[in-house]
This record gives structure tokens, sequence and C-alpha cells, in this order.
């Protein structure tokens, strides 16, 4: 990008972003396409500064992990199910490779599936669409936030390639991820990852926050913001906060292992509980960073789909901001087993049952939109309403976890799985199930296909919840987690085998039923019906520009906001909607 | 309606719930492992008593889900208008603030209070020291093995007449057992399932934990034998099974003798393949301790066995192997891994390796 003469005025609000956007000798990054000199197919489609090809290129990138941890995922089930048996492709799994199987699946959901999909796309997408901006504030910063991402893929990909196993799990607790339990290269290599992974994400925070700070069109107030957007919002600032912690960690883990600065083992002063520590002080806020944007998309969809006000939607804002200063205060609940004083535990057991109340509160809103709605079950409606039935299961089930005492028994456990693949897996999955199939309209201007998404939501739906409560039954008869072989092992196990087996097959109905998924997803962008400018009659201001949007996002003008995002079926209005940028005048009663 | 909807979600709540068939039944026996520990009927009150309040909750939000599902969807008829509010008056703050508190008072500080009441118990950790009724054992973890020391006749710890075992503790019933827990090369936890605790081994520092036997492995596994003699079915759920008559293969080859264990899923195909339906067969039934912190490959076979026996079995027990390792003592021997116990990480080859280079020790 060129340099501007002058730094462009970018305040909220004001109207010389709008003034300066046809390209006047500016030398605005989107002038090319209105002026003519198309930027060539490397610089548009590759290493393009638009937020809409960035957030596609998180999208696939994202999916396409997906699709990697989902395999081991199922690798994983075949393994639990039939220990010993041959794996297709993977033929008989040692016990280490099976660790290995079981860090690759976390680590890849996590760092590399879920949060391209739900950050990056959905942030790098909604955001300037939705306050009304141009871009990104820092455009180049967003382009190698994604470009950050292919390396740190890459390392971790070179872990599970590289020589011993990843034995430590995504956890990677030392001193069994350290010199002592996995000496080799891989666990290195994985550590690098996810630090460059780390830092792919603060560039995209630090994005996001300015953005929505900065960057809003005229009349765009906080407080008139989507609330994906403020989900999106919420999640960059403790992405600002925590990420780094986590990659102090891992750094001092790097150290450990190549430099031999004993850190965490119980050499001189080190000590394997401060790992665990700095790790949850970043992990536990990561449930919420990952969450956070699809609480937005759920709390928007839901109200788009009702065609009614998102209830409470002022409380949602606030919950959601309580809920990650809680975030940062609860890590201990990660460590009753531990050794802890006992006065710490009772403090965390207190602090993490507060999250409860939030969490109320969205669900108060949540069933408060729907109530004397006009429901409309498009596809990404049925989504939006699987994730309140789920992560009602997994945010319950969380209370389990919360007591210390309750904990000395579960932790570490199939309810410790269960609980977090419903809130983790099976929430952000289908949040972000809905967020894709809402947001593709606009994305590639066309239709994703109705019925094969109905079918794929039944099919995801079902076995999700089959998979992960009977996890959860499977915890409270004492099942431990990370277990390769649970056939040749405990005999307390053994009677319950049958439930493993019962898991397996609906993991396998869930896995396949993404291949429909994945279809869809990719059809529909070439062979879709052409999408109109606003399929689901919302009222957000990525619904007032065409499908696709062009470069540059709106005409020559920026909108002007005057309402919330939430005016549906308001009396008075022509239609049952009322954009948000729609003259005062459009109103009947004005 | 939200009192409706409340009543409706705790009597669902209740019909679902089996938890009042556990109480009469004399415990869940399917739901939990057997409770074998004086506190882990607690634990299970706990857990059913959260339980019951999360699905209280629970019910009340997948109800009214359902509810405005069906109530305000549009199937295909001709859609209704939706009403038009925002959910921000006063009444409906009052409303919010009305739910925080109640999901405060009602679940947040119950769940607390039981919580607090059960860890008081699994917290209060007996004095060996004034208490000699108590039972004093060091667990050490290391991988992929649990070893246990006793402090033996003179009630000394590392002394030559320490009892020591490798995957096996022996407790006596009814008598307070303090364990102090430490780890070699990595985390470990200790995890005894029917006691329902488990405590984290941690390299370079020593936890605790105690339990008190309420059972003792016999009568345990006489009532399991009891329990489950007879004729099963040969599918998954017979994994674990130990046959009564011997079942021969279909050319007549033996494939289990009698007391064998049916314990793969290759020997439940196999007895399937010869033309066994059922077989005649009881549950033998072991206590066991596992790890429950991730500690590398074999980490899922880290299994220790715990036997409880009668208080004057044990101490019987005890001053036999007290005696016998008197006789046997021999520092030196480099089978024996308890030369290192005290200074474990000796053992540890990164370790090792460090202090030949250095000569330095520096653990306390």
């Amino acid at each position: 990008m060129a340099t501007p003469t002058a730094p462009p005025p970018i305040a909220r609000g004001s109207p010389a972003q709008a003034d300066d956007f046809p390209g006047d000798g500016h030398g605005d990054p989107h002038a090319g396409s209105a002026h003519g000199h198309a930027p060539g197919f490397v610089r548009r489609y590759v290493f393009s500064t638009d937020h809409k090809v960035i957030a596609v290129q998180f999208l696939i990138a994202g999916l396409l992990f997906l699709m990697l941890g989902g395999l081991l995922a199922m690798a994983i089930r075949w393994q639990l199910a039939w220990p010993g048996s041959l794996v297709p492709l993977l033929g008989k799994i040692a016990d280490d490779r099976y660790l290995t199987l079981i860090t690759m699946h976390g680590t890849v959901m996590i760092f590399f599936a879920i949060t391209p999909i739900v950050i990056g796309a959905f942030g790098n997408f909604v955001i300037p669409l939705a306050i009304g901006a141009r871009d990104m504030a820092f455009p180049v910063l967003n382009m190698l936030s994604f470009w950050l991402l292919i390396p740190a893929g890459a390392l971790l990909l070179a872990a599970m390639g590289a020589q011993g196993e990843l034995v430590a799990g995504w956890t990677a607790y030392p001193p069994l991820s350290d010199v002592v339990g996995s000496p080799e290269a891989g666990q290195t290599c994985w550590a690098l990852a996810l630090i460059v992974g780390g830092v792919s994400s603060m560039m995209g925070a630090i994005n996001y926050v300015t953005t929505v700070i900065k960057l809003r069109a005229p009349g765009m107030t906080m407080g008139r913001l989507p609330l994906t957007v403020w989900g999106v919002f919420y999640t960059s600032i403790l992405n600002i906060y925590f990420v780094p912690v986590v990659a102090a960690a891992l750094l001092m883990l790097v150290a450990d292992r190549v430099g031999g600065a004993h850190f965490y083992t119980p050499y001189g002063a080190g000590d394997p509980l401060l790992y665990q520590h700095l790790f949850w002080i970043f992990g536990h806020p990561e449930v919420y960073i990952l969450i956070l944007p699809v609480w937005g998309v759920v709390s928007d969809l839901l109200a788009v789909f009702a065609r009614k006000p998102a209830f409470g939607a002022r409380y949602t804002v606030i919950s959601m901001g309580v809920i990650c200063a809680l975030s940062a205060v609860v890590w201990g609940h990660h460590m009753f087993t531990s050794g802890m004083n006992a006065t710490l535990a009772k403090t965390f057991v207190v602090l993490t049952m507060l999250v409860s109340i939030p969490s109320a509160v969205f669900f108060l809103n949540w069933l408060g939109t729907l109530w004397r709605g006009s429901l409309r079950f498009e596809p990404p409606m049925l989504h939006a309403l699987g994730v309140v039935f789920v992560f009602a299961l997994g945010g319950l089930t969380g209370l389990f976890n919360a007591s210390d005492a309750l904990d000395s028994f579960i932790h570490d456990t199939y309810f410790v799985v269960g609980h977090f693949h419903l809130t983790m897996a099976a929430s952000v999955l289908l949040g972000g199930f809905a967020g894709i199939l809402y947001w593709f309209p606009k994305m590639f201007g066309r239709m994703m296909n109705r019925t094969l998404s109905v079918v794929h939501f039944w099919l995801t739906f079902i076995p999700l919840n089959v998979v992960f409560c009977t996890q959860l039954l499977q915890g409270a008869q004492g099942h431990m987690r990370r277990i390769a072989d649970p056939v040749h092992s405990y005999a307390f196990l053994k009677p319950f085998h049958g439930l493993h087996i019962m898991i397996t097959w609906a993991a396998f109905v869930l896995g396949a039923a993404q291949i429909l998924f994945f279809v869809n997803f990719f059809a529909s962008i070439f062979l879709g019906r052409r999408a109109p400018k606003n399929p689901w009659r919302a009222n957000t201001l990525e619904w007032t520009v065409p499908s696709p949007p062009p470069h540059g996002n709106f005409g020559p003008r920026l909108p002007t906001v005057h309402r919330g995002p939430f005016e549906y079926s308001a009396p008075g209005a022509a239609d049952d909607f009322l954009p948000q940028d729609a003259p005062p005048a459009a109103t009947a009663t004005g | 309606m939200p009192l409706g909807l409340t009543v409706a979600g705790a009597l669902g709540c209740l019909t679902i719930c089996p938890a009042p068939g556990w109480a009469a039944s004399g415990g869940p026996p399917v739901i939990f492992p057997e409770a074998v520990a004086t506190f882990a009927p607690d634990q299970d009150r706990l857990f059913v008593n959260v339980i019951y309040l999360t699905g209280i909750a629970f019910a009340a939000v997948t109800l009214a889900l359902l509810y405005f599902i069906v109530r305000y969807g549009t199937f295909g008829n001709r859609p209704r208008p939706a009403a038009y509010f925002h959910g921000e008056t006063r009444r409906a703050k009052f409303f919010t603030l009305g739910l925080a508190l109640v999901v405060f008072v009602g679940i947040d500080l119950n769940i607390d209070r039981w919580s607090v009441e059960v860890g008081e118990v699994l917290r209060d950790y007996p004095d060996p020291a004034s208490d000699p009724s108590v039972v004093h054992v060091q667990v050490l973890g290391k991988q992929f093995e649990w070893l246990f020391r006793y402090a033996g006749d003179d009630g000394q710890f590392g002394t030559e007449d320490d009892v020591r075992t490798v995957g096996k503790l022996v407790i006596p019933r009814g008598r307070r057992v303090l364990a102090d827990i430490r780890a070699v090369d990595v985390i470990h936890s200790f995890f005894i399932p029917t006691f329902r605790v488990k405590q984290d081994a941690v390299p370079g520092r020593t936890t605790r934990m105690w339990f008190e036997a309420t059972r003792t492995s016999k009568e345990l596994r006489d009532e399991h034998r009891a329990r489950t003699v007879g004729v099963h079915a040969v599918d998954v759920s017979a994994l674990g099974l130990v046959v009564d008559a011997e079942c021969r293969g279909a050319g007549g080859e033996p494939l289990l003798a009698r007391g064998d264990e049916i314990d793969s899923l290759e020997v439940i195909d196999a007895l399937r393949a010869a033309g066994h339906e059922e077989v005649v067969a009881h549950r033998d039934y072991v206590l066991e301790i596992a790890c429950a912190e991730l500690c590398g490959f074999a980490h899922f076979k880290m299994r220790a066995v715990l036997q409880v026996e009668e208080p004057e079995e044990f101490e019987r027990w005890l001053r036999d192997k007290s005696e016998e390792a008197r006789d046997l003592y021999d520092p030196e021997d480099p089978q024996n891994f308890f030369r290192y116990w005290g200074e474990e990480y000796r053992a540890v080859p990164v370790y090792k390796r460090i202090i030949e280079q250095t000569g330095e020790t520096p653990w306390s």
C-alpha cells in the first residue's frame, strides 16, 4: 500500500473516511477496483489485504484443519472401540502413536480449526462490513496474521512427522513435555508451532480491537454494534491479554528443551506446576476466546430468525464482559488435584461458580428472544438453536467440575472430556456452522443447498449429543481419559466397553455427516443459486451491500447508521425489518 | 410463565433422574463404581445433588426452548408476526437480576456449601505421629509403576525393615491410611475410583491423601461373584467375565478353560464364531489404583491393585513382610529401584547425566 501523503483521518464516524474513498490520488488501496487497474491474481487472491479475501482464506484453512482434526478423532475412536485392530490408513496404532493422535487432535482443533474459523474468518468478514468500514485498520498486518498461520500449521505437521511422538497431550504438562519425558525434536516443533500461531492470533486481535474502536461508520455507536462484533471484540481483548502468557510459558518450555534451562523440572528452583499455572492462566480464557464469537453469532441469529429484537442485548454485552473478567481468575480449577492449598482451592471454586451467573443471563436472553417471536427454521437457525441446547448441557456440567471435592473424582476422566467437548466442540462447531451458513451468501454471492444443510444439521446434532453425553456417563464411572487401550488395562473399565463402541459408531455418523457439509460448501461456491443482497432480511450493514460485496465494501459514501441492529417487526415499519442505515423517514411513523 | 416452567422443569427432572432409585437400592451400582471408602458415599451424594440442581436448570431451559419452538415456530404455515420488545425495560432488568440472584443462591451457594463439606472431609488428614491407628504409607509414581513403602516394625521410614511393594497396595479395613505421594520422572496422578479420590504426584514435591476402606477385597469379590454368577450373553458386555465352565471351539479345541477371563474382543469373536451365544461365568472383582494424569506411552497400563484386608490380617502381613525385608535387605542390589527412594531423580536419565557431568545434586 502506498503511503498516503497525510495520515488518513479515521476517527469514528469521520466523514473524511468516506470522502477519500474514490481514490483521488491518495493511493487508497481500495481504489483499485473502482479505477480499473485491477491488481494481479496473486495480490488479489493470495497475498491480498482485503479483509473479505483473508476471511475466506482463514475459513478454508480452518475447514481443512477441521477435516484433519476430525479424521484424527475418527482414528482415536476406532482405536478406543477396537483397540489393537488395524485402523484404516494407519494400521495398528502403537501406544505412543495414540498419544500423538490425541495431542494433534486437540491442538489442531483448538488452534488451527476453531480459531481460524470463528475468529479469523468471522472476525475478518463480519467486523468491517457490520461496522461500516472499508477494511481492517491494519490490512497488511491482517494479511500477515493469515500468512503466519501457514508456517505455524507446517510446524505442527512437522511435529507429527518429526522424531519422537507427541506423548504429552495438547496441554503438554512438563516434565512429560520436557526433556525428561519427550527428549526428541517433535515436542519442540509442537511448542514452536503454537508460539507462531499465537503471534498470528495477536496480530488479528490487535487489528480487530483497533478496527472496532476506530473505524465505525457515522452513527455506529458501540451500543449499536451487532453482538457478533461484540463477541469477537471481547475475544480479541482476551487474546491480547493472555496469548503472551502462553507464549512465554511455551518459550520457557523450549528453553528447557533446547537450552537446558530447567524452568519446569524440579532441578534447582524449577517447578512443574509453574507451567500449569501459566498454561491455564491462558487456557481458561482460551475457552471463552473460542466461545465468545459463537455466543455473539447465536445471539444475533436468534433475533434475525425470530424476527424480533434480541432480548436484553445490553445485558448480553455486559455478561460477556463479566465473563471475560471472571475468565482471568478461575484458572485454578484445572489444578485442584495438583496439591493446591485449601484456601486457594475454595477461592477458585467460588470464582468458578460465579461464571454461572452471566451464563444464566445468556440463556434468559436467548429464550427471551425466541419468546413471542416468529421463528423461521432456516439452516443457520437450526444450528443456533442447537447451540442453546448443547451449551446448556456443556455449561451445566461445568458446575460439577467447579467443585474441588467432586473434581478429585472426575478430574482427568471422560466427564471432563464430555464437558469440554460439549462447550468447545459441540457448541463452537454448531455455532461455526450457523455462522458459515448465515454469511456464506454474502461471502460467495451464492446460497448453500438448503436440504443438504438441514440433513447435515440433524446428522451432526444427534450424534454430537450421543458421543459427548455418553462420555459424561463414562466419566461418572471413573473412566480416565487418554487411555490408549481400555480393554487390556483396567478391569473396572471392561464391563462398560460397549459404551465405547456405541460412541465410536455415533462418531462415525458424525464424521460422515461432515462430508455433506464439505460437498455442500465447496459445490455451492460454484454451483449455488445466486444470492440476493439480503437473503435473510437482516438489518446489519453487511446486508445492505451486494453479495459478494465489492472491494472497499461500500459505495462512494459510507453508510450512516440510524439505529441498533435489532429493529425487527418494529411497529409502524413498512417491513418486518429495518436496516441500520435506513434513514428515519423510511419508517412510517418516523 | 417462568414460574410454571420452573415447576414443570423440576417435575420433569424428578421423573427422569434415577437418583431416588439409587438411594433405595443402597447405592448406584451402574452409574458410579463401587463406593468403598468412608467418604465415597458423600462424594456420590454431592454428585447426585449437583445432578438434581443442574437437572432442574437444564429441564427449565430445554422445556422453554421446546415450547417456544413449537409455539412460535413457523412450520410451513403463514408466519405470524412477531412481538416487538427489547427486553431492556425496568421489569426485564429486575427479572435478569432476579435470575442472577436465584442462580447464585440456589445453585452456586448450594454446590459450594456441599462441596466445602465434602472437601473438609477429604482434607481432614490424620496425623500418624499422634494416632497410632493410622497407617502411614509412602507412594512413589514412576513411568509406569506405582511403588509403595511402609515403615515396617520399627515405625521409621528409610530403614532396612521397610516393607516395599510394586503395583500392590495393601491396607486394612476400618483404619485411616495416610499416603504421602511423590513422583520420580513426570507427573502422575494417584487415583482410586472406588474411593472417589485422586491426588497428583508431582516431581519435586510431596502431596498427601487419606482414605479409609469400608469393605475388604474378599467381601467385594464374593459379593460380585454371587451377584453375577450365571449365564451371560456373549457380547461386548461379557468382557472381563471369568468363565465357570470350559468353552470349546467348533472343532473341539479348547478356547477357554474354567477360570479363564474373557479378556479381549477377539476372544468374544472366537466364542461367537464357535457358536457360543452364552457362557456360564461370573465377574471377578479387583479394587484398582489408576494413574489419571497422562504420563507417557504406557500411561494406560500404569495400574496397581488395591488389597483391603481385615485389620488383623493386615498386621500379620506387614509383620511378615517386614521380617522378610530385614532378612533380604541389600542396599546395593542394582535391580532394586527402592535404593533410590528419597533421591529418586537419580534414576531419571536426564538428571543422571547432569549429576555425572557436574557432580551437583541440587535437590534437597
